[in-house]
């Protein structure tokens, strides 16, 4: 008999409902699966440290935007992700998100490594399933877009720091310049000159932002 | 090219035909052996070929060359009209020169031609003024002499000194020319003449030996010199000295060339004659047959002025010798002859004769005729030398009138000048000022819209980040929200198709009762997004902008109400600006002077009016007192700027009120 103990951290409950009927619907004959969940990034770090202090979670499911705790420390799955790394080194972690851009998916991928990535437009029951055994066994499991991406990057000629993906993302998300100082601890000018080397860097001869995002799209950054 | 042609050719044609003018006028005056037809057919001829030249210069000239003509060939009816066609022509032209000479040709023919003296002296005045605005000083000289001769024939002694003394300084100051001393002989001679009627006699002595010495510098000029001699001789006689008369008389009469003007020669012998007569102490028959031989010259040549001064010479001679039957006969011929001629001295002096020659009622008739002729002639004489003044005067005064009146003219137009000018001035001056009120007034308004907009812009970037935040909120919302809960709706919905039977069933209408709320969810976000949530960008928004930014930076708490009768996009935007800085102002004086702690603010409307009241609970001020601080006065001036009125009340330690009136134009 194989036992699993798993974490599942989505602050929809009918979410979680839903990974669970699934694999309790599709678990191997012989596994036997212990599910714990939480809706919030503060009940999940009280289950994480739980969990550290006796038997430590085999895996666990991290959505990634979640509200945050009060203390401030966890604002995310991201966060928590880290966390339950640290705690329980030999932990498998999937992450399940609704984002599917790029740089959202470059920063996991780069910040957290996980051993399941799924994108939650992506999955269908099936697919969860059959991502939940292949992790367990031999990880790790990328759904379609991760890997499309990963694929992308790889082969890209071009190099974008993080700061600059960064950038991208927050223009593309409709965020105006003179705001991005907002969420980038750079000087405005930096910032310029950094937008001008992404526009020489996606070759915009134009100058505009609109461009830029245009080709960093095409190119798979954002 | 063909234009060009055929105007250099007419201006060849031309050339050609000035030439042949030049040709003809030289022709005209040079060629003397031709004969006087000939010579005035050439200059007709130029005038022909000059009047199809068409040049009024070249006209003129001909016309002039023809008159000069008329007078060396002694046509002299011809050219007289000749000179005043010239006259009128020169005159349309304004061609001084022209104007002088014609002038001084017209007064030359009726001064010796026609002997109207009086039309030959406003000629020649004419061509006196016009050779003196020429610098033309030797024909100027040479007016002046004629002038001075007329003056001497009308008695005007003194007129006619002055004008040949004149004359005289003239030439004396003149470089040598070809008649330089004729002229001046002429100036002398008539000065010599004149002195004498003015019983100067040395004087007149004077000038006739100046005259005398000056005929030896003239080519020819013996005749000169012997007129010169008789007359110096005549004066000396008249001054009383016959022994120099005598002997001047004596050298002149044996004289070989004297006798080649036997008319000269017979007046020259009596003239001799009679001086030895006057000196007394003579040889009664010699004397006899001297005048004797006179008359008979002067009868021989038909010379009635020499006969007459014979005759009354030798009625003087008989009677003085007591012949009175001699002199009566003498007499009464130069009584006849002086009265035909006339003569008037002579005529006189004839009278003068008969009278002491005839007794009774013949001496009384003789006596009676020579006061009453010689009455008239002193008032002739009289009346002539004023005529002659007069014409001066005349002329003068005419000049002079026309001086004053192009004066007056001059001035008249400087100062019509002078009030265009101004006017124009003023014109431009009160144009230009209206212009640059007007452009301030644009300017005004200009500003006025910039800032308004400015406000306007501001509180539309703040509009479109509250948008583009509420955009995101939303999308957020359907992230992370609905698309979340499809997800687990989907998830759960598929994995039923692992399980079937009847719990199976109830969980499918569990998640189909989800899926209910999800689509309720999306209608409420589908509605938030449909009404818009910021009200916008109107006036009223920018003015709680104001106040909620200003009173929390002052630190005050405020009520701010107003009212949405109004149509502020209509409002001018230079009413409004004033409003916005109307309201900035008063915060910050109540900021700064009023330690408030709390102001209300209404903007209501009253009929046609924008009423503003802006009350706080600060401390007050004396409002008879504070009205010159900047803060007030600035407050004032745009109200002022609205025509609007603005009114404080206050009262130390409770507040103050403030209320602006502004009329309501849309």
């Amino acid at each position: 008999m194989q036992e699993l103990k798993i974490l599942m951290v989505d602050d929809h409950p009918i979410i979680i409902e839903g990974y669970m009927n699934v694999l309790m619907a599709t678990k191997a004959e012989n596994q036997n699966l212990e599910i714990d969940t939480a809706n919030n990034c503060d009940m999940a770090e009280i289950m994480i440290n739980r969990a550290s202090d006796n038997t430590h979670y085999d895996i666990c499911f991290f959505d990634i935007s979640l509200p945050p705790s009060q203390d401030g420390r966890y604002t995310s799955g991201e966060d928590l992700a880290k966390l339950a790394k640290k705690m329980m080194p030999e932990t498998k972690i999937i992450i399940l998100t609704m984002f599917n851009e790029s740089f959202r998916i470059h920063n996991i991928i780069r910040e957290i490594n996980p051993d399941g990535f799924l994108i939650k437009s992506d999955l269908t029951s099936m697919e969860l399933a059959d991502a939940f055994q292949h992790i367990v066994k031999s990880p790790p499991y990328y759904s379609s877009t991760v890997h499309n991406f990963v694929k992308q990057t790889l082969t890209s000629e071009i190099y974008v720091d993080d700061i600059n993906r960064k950038i991208l993302y927050l223009l593309s998300q409709g965020i105006k310049t003179k705001s991005l100082l907002d969420h980038i601890s750079l000087s405005m000018s930096a910032i310029e000159k950094r937008k001008k080397q992404l526009k020489m860097l996606f070759s915009v001869e134009d100058g505009k932002d609109e461009t830029l995002l245009e080709m960093a799209k095409e190119k798979g950054f954002i | 090219m063909l234009i060009a042609l055929s105007l250099n050719l007419s201006s060849q044609q031309k050339n050609v035909s000035l030439d042949s003018v030049f040709e003809l006028r030289k022709r005209s005056v040079k060629e003397t052996w031709l004969s006087k037809e000939e010579r005035i057919s050439l200059a007709k001829k130029a005038i022909t070929i000059s009047k199809k030249i068409n040049s009024d210069s070249t006209i003129l000239k001909s016309e002039r060359n023809l008159s000069y003509v008329f007078l060396i060939t002694g046509e002299y009816e011809d050219f007289n009209k000749s000179a005043l066609r010239t006259l009128e022509f020169a005159t349309k032209l304004n061609d001084s020169s022209a104007i002088a000479w014609a002038n001084n040709g017209l007064g030359f023919y009726n001064y010796q031609i026609k002997l109207d003296n009086n039309i030959a002296y406003g000629y020649y005045l004419q061509a006196l003024k016009y050779f003196d605005a020429l610098g033309n000083l030797n024909q100027k000289a040479v007016v002046l002499t004629a002038l001075a001769g007329i003056q001497d024939d009308e008695k005007d002694y003194l007129g006619s000194e002055q004008n040949a003394i004149e004359a005289l300084k003239i030439l004396n100051n003149l470089d040598e020319y070809d008649d330089l001393y004729l002229d001046k002989y002429y100036a002398l001679n008539l000065l010599g003449l004149v002195s004498l009627k003015l019983d100067n006699y040395n004087q007149s002595i004077n000038y006739h030996n100046q005259a005398y010495e000056i005929t030896k510098e003239i080519n020819g000029g013996e005749s000169f010199a012997l007129e010169s001699l008789n007359n110096l001789a005549f004066a000396n006689r008249k001054k009383g000295d016959l022994d120099k008369s005598l002997e001047i008389f004596k050298e002149l009469i044996s004289n070989p060339l004297l006798k080649e003007d036997m008319s000269f020669f017979g007046l020259v012998l009596d003239n001799y004659t009679f001086t030895k007569f006057l000196k007394g102490n003579y040889n009664y028959a010699d004397l006899e047959n001297e005048f004797k031989e006179s008359l008979r010259i002067s009868d021989s040549i038909k010379d009635e002025y020499t006969n007459l001064a014979v005759s009354i010479d030798l009625a003087k001679f008989y009677k003085e010798n007591t012949k009175i039957d001699s002199s009566l006969k003498y007499a009464k011929r130069s009584y006849n002859l002086s009265k035909e001629i006339p003569i008037n001295e002579l005529y006189l002096e004839s009278m003068l004769i008969l009278s002491e020659l005839t007794k009774g009622l013949e001496k009384e008739s003789y006596l009676q005729k020579y006061i009453k002729l010689n009455d008239s002639l002193i008032k002739v004489e009289r009346s002539k030398r004023n005529k002659f003044a007069r014409i001066k005067f005349d002329t003068d005064q005419i000049e002079a009138e026309n001086e004053q009146i192009s004066q007056e003219n001059f001035y008249l137009l400087l100062l019509s000048g002078i009030l265009l000018l101004t006017g124009i001035l003023v014109y431009t001056i009160i144009s230009q000022r209206a212009k640059n009120k007007e452009l301030k007034l644009v300017q005004e308004q200009q500003k006025a819209n910039e800032e308004i907009y400015n406000l306007m812009l501001g509180q539309q970037d703040k509009v479109e980040e509250a948008r583009a935040q509420e955009k995101i909120r939303v999308s957020k919302d359907l992230h992370d929200g609905v698309l979340g809960r499809l997800f687990g709706v989907r998830l759960s919905l598929d994995s039923l198709n692992f399980s079937d039977g009847k719990e199976a069933m109830m969980n499918r209408s569990s998640y189909i009762g989800q899926l209910k709320t999800i689509e309720d969810d999306i209608r409420k976000i589908s509605h938030e997004m449909n009404t818009d949530f910021v009200s916008g960008s109107g006036f009223m928004d920018i003015v709680s902008e104001l106040i909620d930014n200003q009173t929390k930076a002052y630190g005050f708490t405020y009520d701010f109400n107003y009212t949405d009768d109004f149509s502020w996009e209509f409002v001018p935007n230079k009413t409004k600006i004033n409003i916005y800085r109307i309201l900035q102002e008063s915060l910050q004086n109540i900021y700064k002077h009023a330690e408030a702690k709390h102001v209300k603010i209404d903007i209501l409307r009253e009929k046609d009016e924008i009423i503003i009241y802006i009350v706080d609970d600060g401390k007050g001020f004396d409002t008879t007192k504070s009205k010159k601080g900047i803060g007030l006065k600035n407050m004032n001036s745009r109200v002022k700027d609205v025509k609007g009125e603005i009114l404080f009340f206050s009262e130390l330690e409770k507040g103050t009120k403030v209320q602006v009136k502004i009329p309501y134009i849309t």
